[in-house]
């Protein structure tokens, strides 16, 4: 395979990753869902960035073990900590802090989802670098798209108030039962 | 008060209904490793329990060994028949050497392994694979990443087989590169289905008409082509494919729609909301035919994206050209209102 297959190969991969991984997803969302200002959802989007691409980079070069139903029992925690936080808080600018931790979880569990593929063993950086990209660009697009529209809702307050709790229920039922699930599946 | 409560229980309602079926991830994808040698190739096949679950016979939703060797005569039958292998376009003599449930060591998820042992009777030169498995009978949405390796164990070939193209080539030796000339021929079959389509065009139309700038305008058909991205990758997801001309009679009605309304209302509020149902209708139409011109499996999301880009040119130039000519008109109108003295 020659260079830009192969970058465009894996840059694919992390795309379709995030785009299907409906668990990073649901977690960006409701950590962005209270946020009112754009400079607050640059510093999550940020932060997990850098968190994930530290695990994930550790765990392919393998510097970290990778226990999966462990890590993705602990990626469906940090969803509902996450969702149970929405109902006591109103402001999101500290919000990187945890989003740092958590999103050290979450870069295992992009390890994980590229176990069965793999890195290419003899452009590793190349290919973990162009997985890593994919996965961003992907993300920033979900930002894009869903930022405008809370952005928007936001402007009425009665129906954002319950729009916002009521997301935040569904995720919190939702991720509880991914957590179960996957520690007793 | 009342009512957000009803809300939320109603959403938690759902929520609950819902959590059985949802998965944080798509499980019917397998994985293909073949090794290749000089006369022979050596197959690990991986295939996730929910496509194996017509061989589950207690119905407890796991395949165990004794499942699995209790049906290995017809297990074998089938696969003979749904993944095949030609060296040099000449088919392979086919065993199945190693049948067993594992647990996938990476990803710890419960899996079927088959090994099978092809031979050829002279050197392989070129490999050619027809993967057919489970794709017709049980889960037309499997898709299968297929690695082949050099005599040197290096990958030679990384590809996704899926409904769409369940065949592929290989040359020994051989560089595989990355088809940038079909990239742009994507585009350009963007630009096309954007321009045959008689709903985008009657949409561009209305749009024009409407008291708005150009850039908002332009803003518009970002937020079509951005919701046709999303369309594609749900229809992806979910395997649910909306036939063409639904999407272009669905784009006519809503076109249709907002014209009375803007008649009966005199205003013409939303145009970015019906932008993103169009754009979701046509977005969701779109991906079979994307895959059906022979897009590689592997670069699927670069390929939509490069798709849907094709559509915004198209849907932005029939806006510009379209914007220009209404101006033109307007312009007209309004200096032969002046030399009557009207208005």
């Amino acid at each position: 395979m020659d260079n830009l297959s192969m970058i465009l190969m894996y840059l694919n991969l992390g795309l379709e990753h995030i785009i299907s991984g409906y668990d990073h997803l649901l977690f960006l969302f409701s950590l962005i869902v209270i946020s009112k200002r754009f400079k607050d959802v640059l510093k999550i989007v940020t932060a997990f960035t850098i968190a994930h691409s530290i695990t994930l980079s550790l765990a392919a070069f393998g510097l970290v073990p990778v226990y999966p139903k462990w890590i993705e029992a602990g990626i469906a925690l940090t969803i509902v900590y996450v969702a149970i936080e929405n109902f006591f808080v109103s402001d999101s600018g500290w919000r990187w802090l945890v989003t740092f931790v958590f999103g050290l979880i979450h870069g295992l569990g992009f390890a994980r989802a590229i176990g069965e593929i793999g890195f290419d063993k003899h452009h590793m950086i190349t290919s973990l670098l162009s997985f890593n990209i994919g996965i961003e660009l992907g993300q920033l697009g979900v930002v894009a798209v869903v930022l405008p529209l809370l952005l928007h809702l936001q402007k009425n307050k009665t129906f954002y108030t319950w729009f916002f709790r009521c997301s935040s229920a569904c995720i919190l039922v939702i991720a509880a039962f991914w957590f179960f699930q996957r520690i007793l599946g | 008060m009342r009512r957000t409560l009803f809300c939320l229980v109603l959403c938690l309602g759902i929520a609950f209904r819902s959590a059985g079926p949802c998965s944080a991830h798509p499980f019917n994808n397998g994985y293909t490793y073949i090794h290749l040698h000089e006369n022979t190739a050596d197959v690990r096949l991986l295939l996730p329990f929910l496509v194996m679950l017509q061989y589950d016979t207690n119905h407890n939703q796991a395949i165990s060994d004794d499942e699995l060797k209790a049906q290995q005569e017809e297990i074998s039958a089938y696969m003979e028949s749904h993944l095949q292998l030609f060296g040099n376009l000449r088919p392979m003599t086919y065993s199945l050497t190693g049948l067993k449930s594992i647990i996938q060591e990476e990803t710890e998820d419960p899996m079927v392994e088959l090994d099978f042992h092809f031979q050829s009777d002279s050197p392989i030169d070129k490999l050619d694979v027809v993967y057919d498995v489970v794709l017709a009978d049980v889960d037309p949405d499997h898709q299968n990443f297929i690695q082949i390796f050099d005599g040197q164990g290096k990958v030679a070939l990384q590809q996704v087989v899926d409904k769409y193209a369940h065949k592929l080539e290989y040359v020994n030796g051989g560089e595989v590169r990355f088809p940038v000339d079909f990239l742009a021929l994507i585009a350009v079959l963007g630009v096309q289905q954007a321009v045959k389509n008689s709903a985008l065009l009657l949409f561009a139309a209305w749009l024009c008409i409407q008291p708005v700038r150009l850039r908002a305008l332009l803003k518009t058909a970002l937020v079509f082509a951005a919701a046709g991205l999303l369309g594609s990758i749900l229809s992806f997801r979910s395997g649910f494919e909306l036939p063409q001309p639904w999407a272009e009679w669905f784009g006519i009605a809503l076109v249709l729609s907002l014209a009375a309304a803007m008649l009966l209302r005199r205003n013409a509020s939303g145009h970015r909301f019906a932008a993103a149902l169009l754009g979701g209708a046509q977005g969701l139409a779109a991906f079979r035919s994307v895959m059906e011109a022979g897009v590689p499996g592997e670069y699927k999301m670069i390929f939509l994206a490069v798709f849907h880009l094709g559509m915004l040119l198209a849907l932005t130039g029939m806006v510009y050209v379209l914007y220009t000519l209404a101006a033109v008109l307007r312009g007209k109108v309004g200096n032969r209102k002046k030399e009557n003295g009207i208005g």
